[in-house]
């Protein structure tokens, strides 16, 4: 069984509207994408993966991308797993090019949430929810989250201002990302008295609603180097899973799905001390807490501790994440933000980022669907 | 541009739960094999051994304990005129899961593992129609 290499990455700015059908922001990534490298020609992607998330105005959509690209007649489906859509797509892009089936797959995920007003967007992915229970009382996906750091903050005294410190590093790391939606430094009492979403999440603890697409493309090993000179090794990958409901789980302060997804790609990987093992990490941010929630369950820190280790995600930091600036800084595409994840450790370890981690030469990616139901880990090295 | 989205209920076999709101009842479902109670209620146990062995109806205490809670400055398009909202999680009496709810409470009595009971609007026929109160 051959390894399987990244070859390629591609990813628009992200932004609060940009004037583009969704079919053409694909095009535009892939165009970025095919910009570095060499011998390889659009008709030897012989399997099309793809992600979105909104269905409510289009259907089928994954049809207009592959017909826009010129992709016909060849393999192409879309995969769907929530927010987790893109990295399960990855996943299996992965498992194809493994299995022998691909030689080459091109990942695509696009989402134009522009297409809707704020409230209009909050109410559709909130109908991720069961909609005969917790969407029925008026929930929304944030208040989900809300009520997990609440627990927490019961079970481990953690405040406001600490999930803010999140909010605050990830914005700012996305200044400097020519891509990213946030232009704007902020401080922890800017996100203090922002305004409440669901308490005790205000609307700077929560990611930003997006347009935008990120491309990947992946190859075996042997094929990789007729592709590319700076190939990125998949060298682990896992997903797990949790109840849809929250009110559901036997745990509610983390999260156990991603805790399942770790082992599995660190196992992969011969990961046994993440700290030290890995160089840089993007983690899906759909909410600061969060990624203060995940960094234990990564085993970045112990249960509990996850603010402890805040100050070392900081660029120069023992473990920089979220680099691209993330869900609450880059922006938040829903289908193409785990494949931008993706396709920023790509660029770390090549040395491209425009947020370098100096000699990065292994990195993970998380990425999350649900509040916790669906949850995958990778881990990218040289 | 839009369109009107409408459709139709169909609660399959937790139709129970769904008719006792009307009448005021809380139900759950136990599984024989495993005894666990589940309210969101459930027609099959899905825990390991069990092989979603079918479960039995049972009626609740209206009782129980917050295990956490938010208040919302935003809903979605129907609970909108009514923000803000304190939504829970309150885990009734003896069952192994917790059902997502309102809580009518002023915002400093809410905490953690706070005891409550269910109560139900009249003609209950949705969760939207049940709420949960603080009780001492």
């Amino acid at each position: 069984m051959s390894d399987v290499a990244i070859v390629a990455a591609g990813a628009t700015r992200f932004d609060e509207r940009i004037p583009r059908r969704a079919e053409e922001l694909v095009a535009e990534a892939l165009l970025e994408a095919f910009d570095g490298v060499k011998g390889l020609s659009l008709n030897e992607i012989d399997t099309l993966v793809t992600s979105y998330f909104i269905d409510a105005r289009q259907v089928a959509e994954e049809w207009i991308i592959q017909d826009y690209i010129g992709h016909i007649p060849r393999a192409a489906f879309r995969v769907e797993n929530g927010g987790g859509s893109g990295a399960s797509a990855f996943y299996t892009a992965y498992s194809l090019i493994k299995g022998g089936l691909s030689d080459v797959v091109l990942v695509a995920g696009w989402e134009k949430m522009s297409l809707y007003r704020t409230l209009m967007a909050n109410e559709l992915i909130a109908r991720g929810l069961d909609v005969d229970f917790d969407f029925d009382v008026g929930a929304i996906y944030t208040a989900c989250y809300a009520m997990m750091a609440v627990r927490r903050m019961h079970v481990y005294g953690e405040r406001e201002e600490d999930f803010a410190r999140i909010a605050v590093k990830n914005r700012n790391n996305a200044l400097k990302n020519p891509k990213g939606q946030w232009k704007r430094r902020i401080t922890v009492e800017d996100v203090l008295e922002s305004r409440l979403i669901a308490y005790p999440l205000k609307v700077l603890d929560c990611s930003l609603i997006s347009d935008g697409a990120a491309v990947l493309i992946l190859s075996s090993v042997e094929r990789a180097k007729e592709i590319t000179d700076d190939p990125v090794i998949v060298e682990g990958i896992g997903i797990g899973t949790d109840t849809m409901r929250l009110g559901d789980r036997a745990e509610i302060t983390n999260f156990p799905a991603c805790r399942v997804a770790a082992r599995r790609a660190y196992r992969m990987a011969g990961i046994d001390d993440p700290v030290r093992d890995l160089d840089c990490a993007e983690i899906y941010d759909s909410f600061d807490t969060v990624e203060l929630q995940t960094y234990e369950d990564l085993g970045f820190v112990k249960k509990g501790k996850g603010v402890e280790f805040i100050e070392e995600t900081e660029i120069g930091g023992r473990l920089p994440v979220n680099m691209s600036g993330g869900l609450e800084g880059m922006g938040h595409p829903i289908g193409a933000s785990p494949i931008a994840e993706i396709a920023e450790i790509f660029w770390q370890l090549r040395g491209e980022s425009c947020n370098q981690v100096d000699g990065a030469e292994r990195g993970l990616v998380h990425s999350h669907g649900g509040a916790g139901t669906a949850v995958v880990v990778s881990v990218l090295g040289r | 541009m839009g369109f009107l989205l409408e459709y139709r209920d169909d609660w399959g076999m937790i139709r129970p739960f769904f008719e006792g709101l009307s009448e005021g009842r809380l139900y759950g479902t136990r599984c024989p094999l495993c005894e666990k109670i589940y309210c969101p209620p459930r027609a099959h146990c899905p825990s390991t051994g069990c092989n979603l062995s079918q479960t039995e109806w049972v009626e609740l205490e209206p009782k129980g304990v917050l295990e956490s809670y938010t208040i919302l400055g935003l809903s979605t398009q129907g609970h909108i005129d009514e923000l803000p909202l304190i939504l829970g999680l309150v885990r009734v009496n003896g069952c192994s899961t917790c059902l997502m709810m309102r809580v009518e409470a002023e915002r400093d009595e809410l905490s953690c593992g706070a005891r409550v009971e269910v109560r139900f609007r009249e003609d209950a026929k949705r969760m939207r129609d049940l709420y949960a109160v603080l009780i001492g």
